[in-house]
């Protein structure tokens, strides 16, 4: 099921991809414009992809007895919580956004206690705000501490 | 000759100043532990510490990136011996006979011989580096866009049929790379392409953000929400370094071998390193005469594969140095090094950045004594690292990961891009389809569509001009042999499958 699910979604990619790219001018073999490649591309993608979904659903896949041992639970808060992450590291900083982002992903990790996590996260994110605000100079927001 | 000695001893002046000889400790020190931790690959590591050369010069930067790749080959072997983990894909074979030599008490042997033959080797690869990338850059001043256009796409389809078990799968990864490189605006006509608007997407997807989510975060998905076996790690002493006088006399074929074996798969696009060290077990294991101590603890099946990836990796800068086209994501990696430090590998690099050509190859020299240095006598210090916690360290490196993609361009959006092909690639990963394609596609994406459309105009719209124009008609016919060659497989396999029915 997975191998048709990623197969699946790779065709509708290239099906979307395709007409986006129809949107910009082939030109000509003569005089090529800037939807040239991004058509060709398409095009095979299409063809590649479609073979392969085929294929996959008369079950002739080469991943079709491929089984996740992936814990789905935690992939989803730890993708979750990336996506937080991402939408509060401007409005509250990168101290405090990466601190509870090592936080939340330790414990989904499964370690043990909050000592250890709290004291891993702080000291962390406290060593790579220094290395990259003070040491190189990247703009990492403020946030709500300074 | 002469000249080419002038120049090295020129780079190795460049080289011995404090700053490069630190980028190069630190670039081997880095490159060994991210090949001793399993879970952050080599080019992850490299994405991951592309922010941190931003503040560097060009020299410094590629010293310590080229330290972080060769280290990793190095670093790869330890895991691979004591714990039967295999740090990189290029060091999987190494865990047949290291681990079992292991399990006999012979891991210090084994780690000696690892060491001893990845040094020889790695510097046998980087004479013929010295060599040959000047004679090849020097002929690649000649080329034009039809011709950069041919190489590009022969290496493709080269890389599409040794990655992966699927052809078609990898070929697929590919073109979605090409899709991925079209993002943005275009160098040509300053059109913007498929932005849907986004202004800071106009600058296009910046590889170092996609090498560390299709590399990166996809492992780090994978140590942080698959079950993870427990091993048991092994001490090693000082004393128990030594190899026999046998083990010793049995290792020098395989090495010089494995280094041959090594050199020419390394100019070869694709999977280099673990292409090469698997070619090497095999040819051991013919030549042995006791096959049937393989996987039992012979030392030719350490000696020959650890040299071998070694000399792949030096023979992988070859194209990248020469024609500034790289064929396995790595060189991708450094290719990103050069340009975000102004400077564009190919054939003009050694004459208008004779230091950084120069200085490069001079620290691989150092690198690879520096790495004979710190792995031998420390290599408890690199197996304890081994018994840090991946729940604790993985976050770490998400962190870094994240901080690294903001930094890239000082944007939220690379942090999504991130993210996004970060899940992606997750998921594609595990039913069959190889990273590394979609990474080069990404890279060569604008080598190839300059090269075809300029080419295209040079000759006149007509597809039979290129195919036949001497060396680029070559290339391309050659590489259209590989796609019918791919391509007959699975319609020979069903034509068969029909007569069985």
């Amino acid at each position: 099921m997975g191998e048709k699910l990623v197969n699946g979604g790779l065709f509708l990619l290239s099906i979307l991809y395709t007409y986006f790219a129809r949107g910009y001018s082939f030109g000509s073999p003569t005089a090529p414009k800037v939807g040239f490649l991004p058509q060709l591309v398409g095009y095979c993608a299409i063809v590649i992809s479609g073979y392969l979904l085929v294929r996959s659903l008369m079950g002739k896949g080469d991943a079709q007895n491929v089984k996740l041992r992936c814990d789905y639970k935690r992939l989803g808060l730890l993708v979750l919580s990336m996506v937080v992450y991402i939408l509060i590291f401007k409005p509250v900083g990168y101290l405090i956004s990466t601190a509870a982002l090592l936080y939340a992903a330790m414990k989904i990790g499964r370690v043990k206690g909050w000592k250890i996590p709290a004291a891993v996260s702080v000291l962390a994110s406290v060593f790579f705000f220094l290395v990259f605000k003070v040491f190189l100079a990247v703009p990492l927001p403020a946030g709500l501490l300074f | 000759m002469l000249e080419t000695f002038s120049a090295l001893f020129d780079g190795f002046a460049v080289c011995f100043s404090l700053e490069n000889i630190f980028a190069c400790i630190a670039g081997v020190l880095v490159g060994t532990l991210t090949g001793v931790l399993p879970g952050i690959g080599v080019t992850g590591a490299m994405a991951l510490l592309l922010p941190l050369t931003y503040g560097m010069d060009a020299t410094p930067a590629t010293i310590l990136f080229a330290g972080i790749y060769y280290g990793a080959m190095y670093g790869g072997s330890t895991t691979s011996i004591l714990v039967n983990l295999p740090g990189e894909a290029a060091s999987v074979i190494t865990c047949l006979d290291g681990n079992a030599m292991a399990k006999k008490g012979r891991a210090g042997a084994a780690l000696s011989i690892a060491a001893i033959g990845s040094f020889i080797a790695g510097t046998i690869g980087l004479v013929g580096l010295t060599f040959f990338a000047p004679v090849l850059a020097d002929a690649a001043l000649k080329f034009g866009p039809p011709e950069y256009f041919a190489i590009a796409m022969l290496g493709l389809v080269l890389l599409t049929n040794l990655t992966g078990k699927n052809a078609l799968k990898s070929f697929l990864m590919v073109l979605v790379g090409l899709m991925l490189s079209t993002i943005g605006v275009d160098s040509v006509s300053g059109i913007s392409r498929l932005t849907f608007g986004i202004p800071s997407l106009m600058r296009g997807l910046e590889f170092g953000v996609v090498a560390m989510a299709v590399f990166g975060i996809n492992d780090l998905f994978g140590t942080l929400v698959e079950p993870q076996e427990k091993k048991e790690i092994g001490h090693v002493t000082l004393r128990e370094l030594y190899p026999t006088r046998d083990e010793m006399k049995r290792s020098v074929g395989p090495i010089l071998r494995g280094t041959l074996i090594g050199f020419l798969i390394g100019l070869m696009p694709g999977p280099a390193g673990t292409l090469a060290s698997f070619s090497s077990y095999s040819v051991e294991k013919k030549l042995s005469k006791h096959p049937e101590q393989f996987g039992q603890g012979a030392i030719e099946g350490v000696a020959g594969p650890e040299s071998s990836n070694n000399a792949a990796s030096s023979a992988a800068m070859v194209p990248l140095l020469s024609l500034g086209l790289p064929f396995a994501p790595p060189a991708a990696m450094l290719l990103t090094g050069f340009i975000v430090h102004g400077i564009t590998p190919g054939p003009t690099l050694i004459t208008q950045h004779p230091d950084v050509f120069w200085g490069l190859i001079a620290s691989m020299y150092i690198g690879n004594v520096f790495l004979v240095i710190i792995n031998l006598p420390f290599v408890g210090v690199w197996a304890s690292m081994l018994r840090t916690p991946a729940n604790i360290l993985m976050p770490i490196v998400m962190v870094i990961t994240m901080t690294g993609a903001f930094a890239t361009n000082n944007s939220v959006t690379d942090m999504v891009v991130l993210l996004i092909l970060g899940v992606f690639a997750y998921f594609v990963a595990k039913y069959g389809y190889s990273m590394a394609p979609l990474a080069v596609g990404i890279v060569l994406g604008s080598t190839i569509e300059t090269g075809l459309t300029q080419g295209m105009i040079i000759c006149e719209g007509s597809v039979w001009k290129m195919m036949t124009r001497p060396l680029s008609g070559t290339i391309l016919w050659l590489a259209l042999l590989l796609v019918a060659a791919t391509l007959f497989k699975p319609v020979k396999k069903l034509l068969i499958n029909s007569k069985d029915d």
